[in-house]
């Protein structure tokens, strides 16, 4: 997920880090474990490495020597808010065949669904909103002339950023688009610009993720607080 | 003029809302982009640029305390690059 699952969809050129979705139970926590101490992982920051702070929805950082000045950075988590459990997560992800850093075979890469990526996107930071936005009307973009099928309708009803866009869809698929509950579509529906209702749905959103975060930010602070104190 | 051809002629494509650049970019296949992002991953470390995030106030994960790498210029990392006529 992340940075690197954006630029598979078309809507980065370039992430520096990598963020990881794992599984975070009591059984697959060694294995966890095991991976990243065959890469010489240290955890950076806080939270520290353990299942508590994973379950809550806290992120885990990581960084891994990969032979260049600068290591790697790798963020792990087990919960996102609005994200759907890892096993459904898992269940319908995406998986590319990329070729390895020598180009001399191929490796098989699982990436978060679009769907789920684009829900894991709508966060309160500034950045991810461009990028989510470039998410789907890269998925438009690359399906619109052919045969959509009604999963996709559905999806790019809700999700689509870019008004003349989402105004295509909704020309294109008028009788679903009447169905939708967004007011985005609505204020299209009914001949208006969407620019509005677009930005009032986008700062709801960022607004739930702050309240969703205030807990684990105060958790955070605490944690950085006894940290210096050690 | 057809339904198809009067749909085709108010289109507004990637190119319109991302610049020609940007659209052909999303216009990759996934095979395509990992190897270009890898291209930018290496030039962007021999350009002494690190892997670290940018400072992001948004982010709950942002610390304000935490020491950062310096720009390998030495620079604040701020500067004015063009100014405007006013």
């Amino acid at each position: 997920m992340g940075g690197q699952a954006c630029v598979l969809y078309g809507a980065a050129e370039y992430s520096r880090d990598l963020d990881l979705a794992v599984l975070a139970t009591p059984e697959s926590l060694p294995t966890l474990t095991a991976a990243l101490d065959s890469l010489q992982a240290t955890t950076i920051a806080v939270p520290p490495f353990e299942l508590q702070y994973l379950d809550r929805g806290h992120a885990v950082h990581f960084s891994v020597p990969d032979g260049s000045t600068s290591p790697l950075r790798v963020d792990v988590m087990s919960r996102m808010r609005g994200v759907a459990e890892f096993e459904l997560l898992w269940n319908r992800r995406t998986t590319i065949a990329l070729p390895d850093s020598s180009a001399a075979r191929e490796v098989l890469v699982d990436v978060m669904s679009l769907e789920d990526l684009v829900t894991a996107k709508k966060t309160q930071r500034d950045k991810d909103w461009p990028m989510l936005r470039r998410l789907v009307d890269a998925s438009y973009a690359s399906a619109r002339d052919r045969e959509a099928t009604p999963a996709e309708v559905v999806f790019w009803l809700a999700e689509l950023r870019s008004p003349p866009f989402l105004a295509e869809v909704i020309a294109r698929h008028h009788e679903v688009a009447l169905g939708s509950a967004r007011p985005a579509v609505a204020v299209l529906l009914s001949g208006g610009d969407a620019t509005q209702a677009l930005a009032l749905e986008q700062s709801a959103e960022m607004n739930v993720d702050r309240v969703y975060w205030a807990p684990l930010r105060r958790e955070l602070e605490q944690l950085r607080h006894d940290a210096r104190r050690l | 003029m057809s339904d198809r051809e009067m749909h085709q002629s108010v289109c507004v494509s990637l190119d319109d809302l991302y610049g020609e650049e940007t659209a052909n970019w999303m216009r990759l296949t996934p095979r395509e982009r990992w190897i270009e992002s890898a291209r930018l991953a290496a030039w962007h470390h021999t350009l002494g640029g690190t892997s670290d995030p940018d400072p992001d106030p948004s982010s709950p994960f942002y610390d304000p305390d935490v020491r950062r790498a310096r720009p390998v210029d030495g620079g604040t990392g701020v500067r004015v690059v063009r100014r405007g006529g006013v």
